[in-house]
């Protein structure tokens, strides 16, 4: 998932649907833009290689 | 001699010395806000009554011949997210303007009230704290002490307006990816972002439970130790913060930093710094005798991993507010909060994976150095209302960039003093001295060196002179 391949304004239009979060058309561009910008960040995290053993980070103490 | 613009040690050795009273100290204070906040607009709640009723409780106290505590008479106010009784938490939002006031403080007010510091009020702040300009569309931007018409930094940014101004002897803020620093820098202050965990953040409005900390804004090391001790200790009412207790770092202040291996940030945190900053880091390396340099691995992904993780739980803290609503947040963090909230699971499990490899990674880097030195911000305050500048040639949004070379290091949690450094420029700029978890006593020894060599400098600012 990269940012050249991620279909940002189709899915931005439908999660933002299927989420219920009502998207009016002056918003749109905005929230695209900060979605692609989103996108971006997770696009190095993503690329980022790591081993099946690392965990997330946050510890749950019962 | 002594007045409301002192040190917080200072005001607290005349009010336990019987000097100075309380009473005259908010009378004055008060006198001051009045007088620069009509520039500033740092403030969004003041609180007179309460701040003369806990002024004689200290008077009486030093009268019946009791110690008030270490931070007696010291003024001081908080980011509007934090609780304080009676008062609505805005978290610098209008929404929350509507929920019912505080039944009762915040558990660092409490610790503070308790060593002696009088509460004055509440300050502006971004919204949500989802923000490093300090601009805010519902209460206005909180200014620049040193150049009103610039940005004050966020999101804590009526924090950095005040305590520069010394409206009051320290303020305090957050800091989920640099909104302790970033004001810190921008303002000319000594912040600390402690490790994160270290203080409670019990009673504060939460922005991303993961990165969240909560910290001090001050004009020299030694009252941010002061302060920082005083907050210090175990809470059950934040479950992240640590059951270890308090190490006091006031009394190592001053003692020889020389034993300490500094290194200065490499690679990413040279490429997007503009001369300003490099020189800032330039100037504090010489001072300590720094000269070997250290690259922090894939810095750039862990600014991206922070990018994310903030972005998916800020915006799951506030889906109902965004779904129902969502005409009345300010535009600027509301379009960000929507983007967030159409993230896909995975990036942000990926994020928090990520977050401890890297964690590993420069853990490990603390083997062989103490010390890390790192550009704060990566230039000085932009004009209020300015939403682009070009760093590294690139233009790029002020909101969502003026914290590139902070969000890499409060991802993991690593302690962090801001250090003001004089003689690199017209405005003020900063560093960030970087330690290894726990040892936030390294981090503000170094900056108390930094301060007795010159090097570091908080310099109060009075905008009334010219902007009257």
């Amino acid at each position: 998932m990269t940012d050249e391949t991620f279909p940002s304004e189709r899915y931005v239009l439908l999660a933002a649907e299927a989420a219920g979060i009502d998207l009016p058309p002056e918003l749109r561009a905005a929230v695209l833009q900060h979605f692609a910008i989103l996108a971006e960040h997770a696009a190095h995290v993503m690329a980022a290689g790591l081993d099946d053993d690392i965990e997330p980070a946050p510890v749950f103490r019962p | 001699m002594t007045d409301v613009t002192s040190s917080a040690r200072d005001i607290a050795a005349s009010v336990r010395a019987g000097r100075l009273s309380a009473r005259d100290i908010v009378a004055e204070t008060l006198e001051r806000i009045e007088r620069l906040d009509k520039v500033l607009n740092a403030f969004t709640h003041i609180g007179a009554e309460r701040a003369r009723v806990e002024a004689e409780r200290i008077d009486a106290a030093v009268a019946a011949g009791n110690d008030p505590g270490p931070l007696a008479g010291a003024t001081f106010a908080v980011k509007n997210l934090f609780d304080i009784e009676g008062v609505t938490t805005l978290a610098g939002s209008e929404i929350n303007a509507a929920h019912p006031p505080a039944a009762s403080d915040a558990t660092a007010i409490r610790r503070l009230v308790a060593a002696g510091a009088i509460p004055l009020g509440a300050l502006n702040m971004g919204e949500y704290a989802y923000d490093f300009t300090g601009e805010n569309c519902h209460y206005g931007p909180s200014r620049n002490p040193h150049d009103p018409d610039r940005m004050s930094g966020g999101s804590s940014g009526g924090s950095g307006s005040a305590a520069a101004s010394a409206m009051v002897t320290f303020t305090l803020g957050s800091d989920t990816n640099g909104s302790i620093r970033v004001p810190s820098s921008l303002c000319g202050l000594f912040g600390l972002k402690p490790t994160f965990g270290r203080l409670s953040r019990a009673g504060t409005f939460p922005f991303c439970a993961s990165l969240d900390h909560i910290g001090p804004l001050a004009r020299s090391a030694a009252d941010l130790a002061l302060v920082y001790d005083a907050l210090q200790g175990p809470d059950p009412d934040d479950p992240v913060c640590t059951d270890r207790p308090a190490e006091p770092a006031a009394p190592a202040l001053e003692g020889d930093a020389a034993g300490l291996r500094v290194s200065v940030a490499a690679g990413y945190f040279e490429t997007l710094a503009e001369p300003v900053a490099l020189a800032a880091v330039a100037r504090a390396a010489k001072a300590l005798g720094a000269k070997r340099m250290l690259e922090i691995p894939r810095a750039q992904e862990a600014r991206s991993a922070a990018y994310v993780i903030t972005a998916s739980e800020a915006a799951a803290l506030h889906r109902e507010r965004l779904a129902a609503r969502p005409m009345d947040f300010d535009p600027d963090v509301r379009d960000r909060l929507l983007a967030g909230a159409l993230a896909p699971a995975q990036w942000y499990v990926r994020a928090q994976r990520f977050r401890a490899w890297y964690r590993r990674a420069v853990l490990k880097l603390f083997e062989d150095t103490d010390i890390v030195i790192a550009p704060n911000t990566p230039t000085t305050a932009p004009a209020i209302g300015q939403k682009t500048f070009t760093l590294g040639g690139q233009e790029m949004p002020v909101r969502a960039n003026m914290g590139i070379f902070t969000q890499p290091i409060s991802f993991i949690g690593l302690p962090v003093v801001a250090v003001p450094v004089a003689g690199v420029s017209d405005m003020p700029i900063g560093v960030q001295v970087i330690a290894a978890p726990w040892r936030e006593a390294d981090a503000l020894s170094i900056a108390a060196a930094l301060e007795r060599d010159g090097v570091a400098r908080s310099t109060i600012a009075d905008p009334t002179e010219t902007h009257a």
